[in-house]
């Protein structure tokens, strides 16, 4: 998991929520645009590249920092910038959840402008299909690896094995909505929690 | 460009920015009712675009990278020009990114809780769960052919042993589909 969370001999609390190292605002600015530039592929796609650059590469948090994050964002709506703002704002405060989310979304406004721009003069939509095909297999990998990734440093045992199948035939197959999946399983943690703690005391 | 000569006046961009920022709230049931809301409240209701527009406006936002809600963008543009279609994205993102920003900090202050803990080490592998459902839907529209499928297992050895950035993978996927016409 991550270097800084070796524990420490005597002390109980969370090792692995370690304190998020000092990032400067031009790096978070840097690294986001980078992601809005070649964003493409929608939320997941674009949660995956994420969890990717900062949690992979740059180990600003942990993996389960992260999904916590990403989980959070799925309660307002477009996940994948609550996602960019939930990473700024845990590494860099207020400012930092700005900063993130300006840079990760300038890209895309920019291109959209320039495109309407066209769009109004001409009455057409750009051809850029061809590039998008080109995409889908390589935005297919960047979800394997990312969830490859994860799992590699997740506690992984049949629980979590359960879960996440559960979680994929839930989205796949019965398309619930994503936000009903997460209530479920915050649901069962909360009855896991309970049955265990009343376990523990009888 | 229509850009500023386009002339909205202060009171225009100012009535845009709170049909936006409304529009807004309406994410906190899912980023997919903004296409419905935008269209209800911006053709049906306003008349700033026309339905054909719309349909076009929806295609472009999955032409471009970032979030499908820059679609704000290209209808604040259809009002506004250039000026309208920043103010359209900031006051359209404006209210997720408030409540995003207090979650976090509530985050903060809850996260050593160990209850709070206990429930939430169930959602790493919900997450998994959904990026591999992602991959799944995303797939489907893939082609069955060999030169998507060896792309897709060069870029998957490549992130996973070689560690190459994404967003080059992204770009040379681009490239190719270009030059091969996939």
């Amino acid at each position: 998991m991550n270097d800084a969370s070796v524990p420490v001999a005597g002390v109980e609390t969370a090792a692995d929520w370690a304190v998020p190292p000092q990032v400067r605002l031009s790096e978070l600015a840097r690294v986001f645009f980078i992601i809005g530039l070649t964003g493409f592929g929608g939320g997941m796609a674009i949660v995956a590249m994420i969890q990717r650059i900062t949690v992979d590469d740059r180990r600003w948090l942990t993996d389960e920092e992260f999904a916590h994050g990403v989980a959070m964002g799925q309660f307002l709506g477009a996940f994948a910038v609550n996602t960019v703002v939930f990473v700024g704002a845990r590494l860099r405060g207020t400012l930092g959840g700005f900063v993130a989310a300006s840079a990760f979304l300038t890209p895309g406004v920019a291109a959209i402008i320039i495109l309407s721009a066209l769009y109004f003069q001409y009455r057409q939509v750009p051809a850029l299909q061809h590039a998008l095909h080109g995409l889908g297999p390589v935005v297919v990998a960047l979800l394997l690896a990312a969830s490859r990734r994860m799992a590699k440093g997740a506690a992984w045992g049949w629980h979590e094995t359960g879960i996440a199948a559960i979680a994929f035939v839930l989205l796949a197959l019965l398309s619930l909505p994503v936000l009903a999946i997460i209530a479920i399983f915050v649901f069962y943690g909360v009855i896991r929690y309970r049955f265990r703690m009343s376990r523990r005391a009888g | 460009m229509k850009g500023l000569v386009h002339g909205l006046g202060v009171s225009g961009l100012a009535h845009l920015t709170w049909v936006f920022f409304k529009v807004g709230f309406v994410f906190f049931g899912g980023g997919f009712l903004l296409i419905p809301t935008l269209h209800r409240e911006l053709v049906v209701h306003l008349g700033w675009l026309s339905p054909r527009e719309f349909v076009d406006g929806v295609a472009m936002s999955q032409l471009t990278p970032g979030p499908v809600a820059i679609l704000a963008t290209f209808c604040g543009y259809a009002r506004g020009g250039t000026l309208g279609a920043v103010f359209a994205t900031m006051s359209v993102f404006t209210p997720a990114f408030v409540l995003m920003i207090g979650l976090t900090k509530l985050y903060d202050r809850m996260r050593e809780m160990e209850p709070v803990r206990a429930v939430m080490s169930v959602l790493p592998p919900v997450i998994i769960g959904l990026l591999l459902a992602a991959a799944l839907d995303i797939g489907k529209t893939v082609p069955l052919s060999p030169l998507p499928i060896v792309v897709g297992i060069i870029a998957l050895a490549a992130m996973l042993r070689y560690n190459v950035n994404p967003a080059i993978l992204i770009i040379l996927g681009c490239v190719i589909g270009v030059i091969t016409n996939m």
